[in-house]
């Protein structure tokens, strides 16, 4: 710890106030675990660790400010996960805690028998990356065992429940459209539940390029960020991946891609560096890229670092293609540096980052100019909230209806029909239909709709199990009735 | 002289520690979470005193059959940590955990608590089972 020349009492005013501040982190982070914490001690959770970084910058306590950085990394996945957190995660708050103690109280000189800080680093960057795997606590508090549960599963289980439950709210509100707390309920249901299934890219996107000018600040280098993004919303899990992927890759341009000023200036480069953050939303899938203007892989380097920790043998490396030795730094334990720096420590590596990627079904390359910089692609697909439907109005006015294009639907001109409104115990309402035949695998139903259908792509923002009839999805921004033909036509049709 | 240091027979905790001339020993069985923590942390003001009064170089706990800590409980051993690192350097003892690498709450839990002094806290592990 590099205490400045500071005078001692605004020094130890600093360690008085942090020390409280640490109190009442312990405290709001308690509250928030055990699910009996409102607004109020996630503002002060937030709010105190904002403070206590900023301070401990201000009396250049450096080491406080890496781990309370890495503590809000945490504390910004844990409040999308609304504090419902594996134990592994409290055990490195909990610690992290500690440790801060510890750092604000140590003073110069005193022999703390070996603080690492560093391994303490990759403790937290470790719980982060693998965060998208890890068993969340299904209910109740965190300090209440959990290991070996399949949380996981439990999540969707739990967002299948959420789902059928504002299916039936949002049918009693089309059957009772004068109930105005019908409505409201299904609106705060599909509202949580749209929060429980896909969140927004945009938040955790903004975060990283505050957290990179930061770090950048401490580094002595100064750094631009763009972030372009289309409003783009994924699922938790792949949030979570994009998340360790972004603290590895973004700390690395700082650390060591961006090069100081006066380096840049005998490149010829502008002396402020430049990362840019670009997503692309395609039908499929969405991609990120992450471009930096620094000097890229020393692609020399990695063959040697390979051959030195065994990963390549020399005249395998030696012969390796410029883009298959850049993929080198995805191998298991490798690291081009030797030893670690405070910044970027000896946490996660790529090969765990390219882990928890492709857990999500994603996919991360690196490709590097020498001299001009590294761009990163992740790429994840889009996983299964867009569908092709067919999509007709009902019998009912304001109602619409969907069927999966995985059935074949036409016109019937004679014979039996039923209202899906009827099955799903809505009301058909009278007026003109038109009768359609639902067809897959020999299996035909009749039923009746308000009007020709037309193609269309949903999605699913209240999913449900394919055991239930129905679920509601939105086309164009306008709720629809998916129906699941198997489900709801009991018996075969005509 | 050091009292005899009681054990602690909680509904899922099992906690006995073992006192010799210049050795101290501390053994959990089962789980330890909120419960626990205050006859814990009764116990290891005991064994700390224990350890000074002996001059022992190293203080041994074995949670092999411990099933789980959570973390309030490990911040008890941090309670323990910082006195001794508070101590004068002389007077500072090894902290030496004998853990089962097959739980992963050890692998964690103990990683952390190393980090705050490696050259006070040792840990030995079993050798994980080949998967």
């Amino acid at each position: 710890m590099n205490e400045p020349d500071l005078p001692a009492q605004l020094v130890a005013r600093f360690r008085a106030a942090a020390l409280e501040r640490i109190e009442r982190i312990e405290s709001a982070w308690l509250a928030l675990t055990q699910q009996m914490g409102g607004d109020e001690a996630e503002r002060d959770l937030l709010h105190d660790m904002h403070t206590l970084k900023g301070e401990a910058r201000v009396v250049g306590f450096a080491d406080v400010v890496l781990i309370t950085q890495r503590l809000e990394d945490v504390f910004f996945v844990a409040r999308r996960h609304r504090y419902r957190i594996h134990e592994d995660v409290d055990v490195v708050v909990t610690m992290g805690l500690q440790f801060l103690r510890m750092l604000v109280r140590k003073r110069a000189g005193t022999s703390h028998g070996g603080i690492d800080l560093n391994g303490f680093l990759a403790h937290i960057d470790e719980v982060l990356s693998e965060w998208p795997r890890q068993p969340e606590m299904a209910e109740g508090p965190a300090s209440t065992a959990s290991v070996g549960s399949d949380g996981a599963g439990v999540a969707q289980q739990t967002r299948l429940r959420l789902g059928l439950a504002a299916t039936d709210v949002y049918l009693s509100s089309i059957a009772s459209p004068s109930d105005a707390r019908l409505r409201r309920a299904w609106t705060l249901l599909a509202s949580e539940l749209a929060d429980l299934t896909a969140v927004q890219i945009l938040p955790l996107l903004r975060r990283y390029a505050s957290a990179a000018k930061d770090l950048a600040g401490e580094l002595g280098k100064a750094v631009e960020v763009a972030v372009t993004s289309p409003d783009v919303r994924v699922e938790t899990e792949v949030l979570d991946a994009l998340n360790a992927a972004l603290l590895h890759t973004i700390r690395n341009a700082v650390d060591h891609g961006i090069e100081p000023a006066q380096m840049r200036h005998a490149r010829g480069k502008p002396p402020r560096g430049s990362i840019e953050i670009e997503v692309s939303s395609r039908d499929d899938a969405i991609e990120v890229t992450i471009r930096d203007d620094g000097g890229g892989i020393d692609v020399e380097r990695v063959r040697e670092r390979a051959v030195a920790l065994g990963l390549a043998r020399a005249d395998v490396a030696k012969a390796m293609a410029v883009d298959d030795a850049i993929e080198l730094v995805f191998a298991p334990g490798m690291t081009v540096r030797e030893s670690a720096s405070a910044i970027s420590g000896r946490g996660i590596g790529l090969d765990a980052v390219r882990a928890s990627i492709e857990r999500v079904h994603g996919s991360i390359r690196i490709a590097s100019q020498d001299g001009r910089g590294v761009t990163v692609s992740i790429r994840f697909p889009r996983a299964g909230r867009a569908i092709e439907v067919h999509r007709l109005p009902s019998t009912r006015q304001g109602v619409v209806l969907a069927l999966p294009t995985t059935w074949t639907l036409r016109d019937a001109d004679a014979g039996a029909a039923v209202d899906p409104l009827d099955l799903l115990a809505v009301g058909a309402a009278p007026g003109p239909r038109q009768r359609y035949l639902v067809a897959r695998d020999g299996v035909e139903h009749a039923l009746w709709a308000g009007g020709p259908p037309s193609r269309a792509t949903a999605v699913r923002i209240c999913p449900t199990a394919p055991s239930v009839p129905a679920e509601v999805v939105e086309i164009d921004s306008v709720e629809a009735l998916l129906l699941r033909p198997d489900a709801i036509f009991k018996t075969p049709g005509p | 002289m050091t009292q005899e240091i009681p054990s602690i027979h909680a509904d899922d905790l099992h906690a006995e520690a073992t006192v010799g001339e210049r050795t101290v020993g501390v053994r959990l069985v089962g789980s330890a979470d909120t419960r626990s923590m205050k006859p814990l942390d009764a116990m290891l003001d005991r064994v700390h005193a224990a350890a000074l009064e002996r001059s022992a170089p190293e203080v041994v706990v074995d949670l092999r059959q411990c099933d789980f800590i959570n973390s309030s409980c490990l911040k008890s051993f941090v309670v323990w940590l910082n006195r001794i690192q508070d101590l004068p350097t002389e007077q500072q003892y090894k902290i030496r955990f004998l853990s089962d690498d097959r739980k992963h709450w050890q692998r964690r839990g103990l990683g952390t608590l190393s980090c705050f002094a490696v050259e006070l806290v040792r840990i030995e592990a079993e050798p994980r089972e080949r998967a």
